[in-house]
């Protein structure tokens, strides 16, 4: 790349360290010995009650469940492993939990993505009426998920209109009834994924973007970044605590999505946009076998877990390389 | 005058005097209070609301002491809710079930629903339905075997599948068919004729089914495709017939029989379709009559599928959701009384002025696209072409069909391989 000749001797550009908060004191009140007070736990005690009647033990009750076999009305048994084996030797399970991780591309990549490189953008270029594009782009987050899903369904119908679009300027080859189409429904359910959290994305990263101060960026144009070079070391560096978020956020949606799924494609056509939680739906209540939905239910929370606890690992790792 | 008037004059004659004679006697003793109001509590699918509110009316004006508490819920919200309700501390004294091994088999395993054999010979339904057509909701005591043993629920409606077709677009083409065969030939003219064959939308998957299983009704006896799906001895899903008929889909398909991205079209699409003018024909469930007759008028036609060369007609048809008694029920013979009337010849009239088809035969004049949906039920009831539905079969096979009928018209799979999915489910719970 050619570069002018005026800051022959230049220091790598560094993550800005301005922009991670200072830790905020820890609340705990210590008594004179320095120990924590017993009474300290009391306060606690209403919120962890909230947290073990409508958290803990509904996901303790659940895991017990995913070892007997039970139809809700007669009696359980117990099944050891049985409802764990079923679930990893089905093909179709097996289709889900890899749907569900191509959903993440779509919920959680795609959108991080073209946020940044949006929001990297914003930082050069100014855009008139930034809070109402703003306003705009949150609303898909706000709507509840089966009005989304409805309009959706709707836009990709066959005579919808995407299709009506795409006919009109002369695409009509591309038409076709996406959500019934064997390529296309999983990629069409999961652009409506990244339409959703795009929205809430873009306002995350837009409000770190606002708290990285402005010398940075006159530093880094002193010495002589371009844009591409400016984004990577300032503007991403300064976003890492909102990916972060944005990650467990989105992954989280995308990983235990149903009510798109539910409302536009019931996992058809065939089984290729099943998921999970329809699974966990039907054993539940069509099939009736309450055991193995549980068990589902149980093996779509570790993957849940262990996806987050990745995404904060990685996190962690990166602040400590800093 | 209606013929049911003198009954029911006698009827609350007789209830008034019974009113008369208990409150006499209770009048110096503390005897159980049966004359005192009742409540029966009714829990049922949305879809006999209208059904409901005018049978409740006639048993209030025969029985002044009942009244009714009636829930009602959308069908999919229902079968995931009613089982629970029913094993509640509160269940009500009448519920809806459903045919198969997931909603009756359970009921009955878990011992929630009464056996109705003996209401069914104190009321005569069994000659009046006919022998086989009641075995839907027949399950051994210990709920593991359908189709046979003991009478658990009963309903009056027929919820048929069978032939709609534009009476416009038909006339173009030929005029009604008298075979299978013949049907097939329209299929090909209409394709001809630049038309939509069969108008379907398959976005749920079970469409689809409805209309496979005209076509299976066609090549194989109604008797045999009954046994399979209840799973009788020695039956089988697949046989050489059956695999005609899944090649003649498989046909249907590629001759470009269905619309354009038929996966993709939702079933109320279809109609939508079909009513403004997409399709000669359109196989579908009678429950759609009221809408078609809304929408096309006197432009709307309706038979059942002739399946076979001999014309006899048949197909995918059953009767709608049981009723049933709960074990709970605080009185049991008052509400077998009320399932009567629900399934009584009588209410036949009734059930044709809310749109839904009567299984047992009605003098009523009822005119129209229903007259000719009543008489389709009627002549495959005659000539004995009910198939029942093909989901009842095992617990996961609606979910096995609706995705393998996608799979089938996506061209992902051939008629063969569909045929293997569908055995390989019922070898699982019937092997």
């Amino acid at each position: 790349m050619q570069r002018d000749g005026l800051a022959p001797t230049r220091a790598p550009l560094r993550p800005p360290q301005l922009s991670r908060p200072s830790r905020p004191a820890r609340p705990v009140r210590r008594g004179p010995s320095g120990r924590v007070q017993p009474v300290a736990y009391l306060y606690l005690l209403p919120a962890f009650a909230f947290f073990a009647v409508f958290a803990v033990a509904p996901l303790v009750h659940a895991f017990k469940l995913s070892f007997y076999e039970w139809n809700g009305i007669t009696d359980q048994v117990w099944v050891g492993l049985d409802n764990y084996v079923t679930v990893f030797t089905d093909p179709h399970v097996r289709a889900a939990l890899w749907n569900s991780v191509i959903l993440i591309v779509f919920y959680a990549v795609l959108p991080i993505c073209v946020a940044l490189v949006i929001v990297g953008l914003m930082a050069r270029v100014r855009i008139r009426g930034r809070t109402a594009f703003r306003a705009v782009l949150f609303v898909p987050t706000i709507l509840p998920l089966t009005v989304v899903a409805v309009a959706w369904r709707w836009v990709y119908a066959p005579d919808g209109p995407l299709n009506f679009g795409l006919d009109l300027i002369g695409l009509d080859f591309v038409s076709r009834a996406w959500l019934g189409d064997f390529t296309f429904a999983l990629p069409s359910m999961g652009m409506v994924g990244t339409w959703v959290t795009f929205g809430l994305v873009f306002v995350l990263f837009a409000a770190g973007v606002q708290k990285i101060p402005s010398q940075l960026y006159e530093s880094a144009r002193i010495d002589g970044a371009n844009m591409v070079r400016e984004f990577f070391a300032v503007t991403l560096p300064a976003l890492r605590g909102e990916i972060t978020v944005a990650l467990i956020l989105t992954v989280t949606a995308a990983l235990r999505n149903f009510d798109l799924v539910f409302v536009m494609t019931r996992g058809g056509p065939g089984t290729n946009t099943e998921v999970p939680s329809m699974f966990i739906y039907r054993s539940v209540f069509q099939i009736r076998s309450i055991g193995l939905g549980a068990a589902i239910g149980v093996i779509l929370m570790l993957e849940l877990l262990a996806v987050n606890l990745a995404v904060l690992w990685y996190r962690r790792r990166g602040d400590l390389s800093a | 005058m209606r013929s049911r008037s003198l009954p029911r004059v006698v009827r609350i004659l007789t209830v008034i005097l019974a009113f008369m004679l208990i409150s006499a006697a209770c009048s110096g003793d503390d005897d159980d209070a049966t004359a005192g109001p009742v409540v029966l509590d009714v829990l049922a699918e949305a879809g006999d609301e209208a059904t409901l509110e005018l049978a409740t009316a006639q048993f209030t004006e025969m029985y002044p002491h009942v009244s009714f508490n009636i829930t009602l819920r959308a069908f999919d919200d229902y079968m995931q809710i009613a089982p629970g309700i029913l094993s509640s501390d509160d269940p009500p004294d009448i519920a809806h079930g459903n045919q198969g091994y997931t909603i009756d088999g359970l009921l009955v395993q878990g011992g929630l629903i009464l056996p109705l054999d003996d209401y069914a010979a104190q009321y005569g339904w069994v000659d009046a339905f006919g022998d086989g057509t009641l075995d839907q909701y027949r399950f051994t005591e210990d709920g593991t075997d359908f189709g046979n043993g003991i009478l658990w629920g009963i309903n009056g409606v027929a919820e048929f599948v069978g032939v709609y077709y534009n009476k416009e677009k038909l006339a173009a083409l030929g005029g009604l068919p008298a075979t299978f065969e013949e049907f097939d030939a329209l299929l090909a003219a209409a394709k001809d004729a630049g038309e939509v064959p069969i108008q379907l939308g398959n976005a749920e998957g079970w469409p689809a089914l409805h209309v496979y299983g005209m076509v299976e009704a066609a090549y194989r006896p109604a008797a045999e495709i009954r046994d399979w799906v209840f799973g009788e001895p020695g039956a089988t899903v697949v046989t050489d017939t059956e695999r005609q008929a899944a090649a003649k889909f498989e046909e249907w398909r590629d001759n470009g029989y269905f619309p354009e991205g038929v996966n993709g079209i939702a079933y109320d699409d279809s109609v939508a379709n079909f009513i403004a003018g997409e399709g000669v024909f359109m196989i579908a469930g009678n429950w759609n009559t009221a809408t078609l007759d809304e929408g096309m008028g006197a432009n709307a036609g309706y038979f059942a599928m002739p399946v076979g060369p001999s014309g006899i007609v048949g197909g995918t048809a059953a009767l709608a959701l049981p009723w049933h008694i709960t074990t709970s029920a605080e009185d049991p013979d008052l509400a077998a009384e009320f399932i009567n009337l629900l399934v009584s010849e009588e209410f036949a009239d009734d059930l044709a002025s809310v749109g839904r088809v009567a299984a047992r035969s009605s003098d009523t004049e009822i005119e129209g696209l229903l007259a000719e949906v009543t008489a389709g039920a009627a002549a495959v009831i005659a000539d004995e072409g009910v198939t029942l539905y093909a989901d009842w079969a095992t617990p996961t096979m609606f979910d096995t069909l609706t995705s393998k009928t996608q799979e089938l018209l996506g061209g992902q799979i051939d008629g063969e391989q569909f045929l293997n999915d569908v055995q390989s489910d019922w070898d699982a719970a019937n092997g």
